[in-house]
């Protein structure tokens, strides 16, 4: 059973509107703030900004391969990622 | 089986014990509102984990359990697609919109329109708005009504007026303070009960890998199917729900505007929102969709527990009467239902009567005072709920309306998206252009409704035409595309504006100027420094102001200048800004301690025994 349209597909597609999105929103607020001053001030949360990205991908991408490979240990990782990303906002984002 | 454990004394006793929590909660707080900023903005100074929780219970309603469960059911994993996307907006959230509407003081959405454009986008807004959120509220009346029914065994209307009663009476006296914290309870509560059902779910079936065993492939994959069924492929899905739905929720719902509006800083409103989306959100996504993952192992592995054909909205309440182990949980589980109505409708009650009282009655009155617009405000959240009472009976009479709403909602969301965007985004979009993406752009909506396969079908991806239900979700990606359009051409077919100075601080290239105007002088560069002030070191003046008044030693450790916005608030985190107001810096004082003025006392409500901790803003 060919799953590309259930699995890859919709990820890619996904993913390649939501890098648009995202990365448009965050050059957008680098040029409108002043790129180096906006570093300088926010640099965590700029990097917290990308950590999200990554970590919303992530989990897709897990859940994927998983379900193909029928390895729900996967889900340990999702979960591993979660409680990192809670620890990182709760404590460093400030 | 559901009605025998509805009618014990356990049961009832569970539901009481709630309700008369949240009534409680809306007299303990009425305390709080002395103006209608503290009414509809909780006095602006909550904690970001207060708001981000109520964020979370906000966006979850009893249909959220209906819809996500059915979806579970039918299709697996793939009912969570809807709620990831939210992180692709957050840069221009993070640090476009919400810094925007909060230095800018902007109270709704309608009102921004007015002081970006003109009084008549703001009027058309904000007719659409009030339609859609006394709409949002009889849909959500009529869904705990139908969930409901089989279980007390009432009457629907019955059912629909007694918990319109209670939520109205409780916010209608308590306002945002007490729809905050009782919503963080339960947020909580939906949370815990969401997980609760996984986990007996997970126990009834004989454990995890029976549970993961049971479902097929597909079932297990977290995104649809890319263009089929029509009811549900993921390419639709993403641009009504993840899209344009997502942009709604956070940039054009105004009860989340008011969450915003009620944290006590840009920062708390920007990490409220960060945790929502990323820890909350994750854990909401789950409470409501597992009940139907675990009804799809059950009907998988044994048969005649839950029939093929059961009506997949009932979803939730199935599962939850075959996996309870005990009437305690049942009624623990259905007043987690309940919770998650009461924590949305109370925030579109709120919402409605601040969008009447901020965008209908105060331009109209002659400068009402704080206290006629106080009581104008509580008035409205009794008029809103009884009107949310008929939208609700008029749904249940026609349920073709149900339907109608959800085109509804389509025809709103995109053209006050579009503008809300363009908005922010592009300084040179005009007033013109605004009203006229508004106008054709649902013009061109309802012909998209009239002709679908025509002028849908270009944007379709493949997806099948069905005559009875034509397009139902990509249809969004049409009627985005045909508002920006409008907004476009016609910002480039019209004189730009000769300067910008009217909109400073309301786009996202104006935004330097928003902080000095929420300050109104210029911005300490030092905004961000803390003291610790020991409750004993604090003096009441008789004074009528705003000010706070420190000695030399605390003027040099925050580094401020007399005239600088401060928040003042008592030291223990747990309160949550509950005990807190913001204040400005008077001179330096000689007594050897803090005087607070008699307003900043009373509006705080401070225990002089405890600490306090003072934060030099902006």
């Amino acid at each position: 059973m060919d799953l590309f349209s259930h699995s890859w597909l919709p990820f890619i597609y996904q993913y390649s509107f939501g890098l648009l999105i995202f990365g448009g929103g965050l050059f957008a607020i680098f040029i409108a703030y002043g790129s180096q001053k906006f570093w300088a001030e926010y640099k965590t949360w700029v990097l917290v900004l990308i950590w999200g990205f990554i970590y919303v991908s992530s989990i897709h991408l897990l859940m994927t391969i998983a379900a193909l490979n029928n390895t729900p240990q996967l889900y340990l990782v999702i979960l591993s990622g979660y409680l990192l990303t809670t620890l990182i906002l709760s404590r460093y984002v400030r | 089986m559901t009605p025998e454990i509805a009618t014990s004394p356990l049961f009832w006793g569970i539901l009481i014990f709630y309700v008369a929590f949240v009534l409680g909660a809306g007299l303990f707080f009425a305390r709080n509102n002395q103006s209608t900023e503290d009414f509809f903005f909780g006095g602006r100074r909550f904690s970001w984990w207060l708001i981000g929780m109520s964020m979370l219970a906000t966006g979850v309603g009893s249909h959220s359990f209906a819809k996500y469960a059915s979806k579970g059911f039918e299709y697996g994993f793939s009912s969570t697609m809807t709620y990831m996307n939210d992180w692709f907006f957050m840069p221009l959230l993070l640090f476009g919109w919400i810094p925007i509407i909060y230095y800018m003081k902007v109270n709704s959405i309608p009102e921004y329109f007015e002081r970006r454009f003109n009084s008549t986008v703001r009027n058309l807004s904000t007719f659409t708005m009030i339609l859609y959120l006394i709409g949002y509220i009889g849909i959500g009346l009529l869904a705990l009504g139908s969930l409901l029914q089989p279980i007390l065994g009432w009457e629907i209307e019955t059912i629909i007026i007694v918990i319109a009663l209670i939520a109205g009476i409780y916010v209608s006296l308590g306002g945002q303070t007490a729809i905050i914290f009782t919503d963080f309870i339960q947020g909580v509560v939906l949370l815990f009960a969401g997980l609760l059902i996984f986990g007996l779910g997970i126990a009834y079936l004989g454990g995890f890998d029976i549970f993961w065993n049971a479902l097929s492939t597909t079932n297990k994959l977290p995104l649809a199917d890319f263009n089929s069924p029509p009811d549900f492929n993921f390419v639709g899905v993403f641009w009504q729900d993840g899209i344009v739905g997502s942009v709604g929720f956070a940039f054009m719902n105004q009860a989340v505007i008011m969450r915003f509006l009620s944290s006590r800083s840009v920062v708390h409103a920007r990490r409220a929102t960060m945790m929502n989306v990323l820890v909350f959100l994750p854990i909401g996504t789950v409470a409501v969709s597992n009940a139907g993952w675990v009804a799809r192992a059950i009907t998988n592995t044994s048969t005649g527990v839950i029939a093929e054909t059961t009506n997949p909205n009932t979803i939730f309440t199935v599962v939850a009467g075959i996996v309870a182990s005990s009437e305690a949980v049942f009624a623990f589980l259905v007043a987690a239902v309940v919770a998650a109505l009461m924590s949305s409708l109370d925030s579109q009650i709120n919402a409605s009567a601040a969008v009447v009282v901020n965008d209908i009655y105060t331009p109209r009155a002659k400068n009402p005072s704080e206290k006629t617009r106080l009581r104008v405000s509580m008035l409205t959240s009794a008029i809103v709920t009884v009107v949310g009472i008929g939208a609700a009976f008029l749904f249940a009479q026609y349920g073709t309306i149900y339907e109608a709403h959800g085109a509804f909602h389509s025809v709103v969301t995109p053209p006050m998206v579009t503008i809300i965007f363009l908005g922010i985004f592009w300084p040179r979009f005009s007033s013109q252009a605004a009203v006229l993406s508004f106008v054709i752009g649902s013009v061109f909506i309802v012909l998209g409704l009239i002709y679908p396969f025509e002028l849908i079908s270009p944007f379709a991806h493949g997806i099948e035409f069905v005559e009875e239900k034509p397009y139902s979700y990509i249809r969004a990606l049409y009627n985005l595309v045909a508002c920006v359009s409008i907004g476009v051409i016609v910002t480039l077919f019209t004189k730009p504006p000769k300067n910008y100075d009217d909109i400073k601080g309301l786009t996202l290239w104006t935004i330097k100027d928003g902080a000095e105007y929420f300050k109104g002088s210029k911005v300490n560069p030092n905004a961000g420094i803390t003291i610790t002030v020991p409750g004993s070191e604090i003096r009441v003046s008789e004074d009528k102001n705003n000010k706070v008044c420190l000695p030399k030693r605390y003027m040099d450790e925050i580094k401020g200048n007399p005239g600088d916005l401060i928040y003042i608030s008592d030291k223990r985190w747990y309160l949550g800004g509950l005990k807190s107001t913001h204040a400005n810096l008077g001179s330096v004082t000689k007594f050897d301690g803090v005087i607070i003025s008699k307003d900043v006392y009373k509006h705080a409500q401070f225990n002089l025994s405890k600490d306090l901790i003072i934060e030099l803003e902006v």
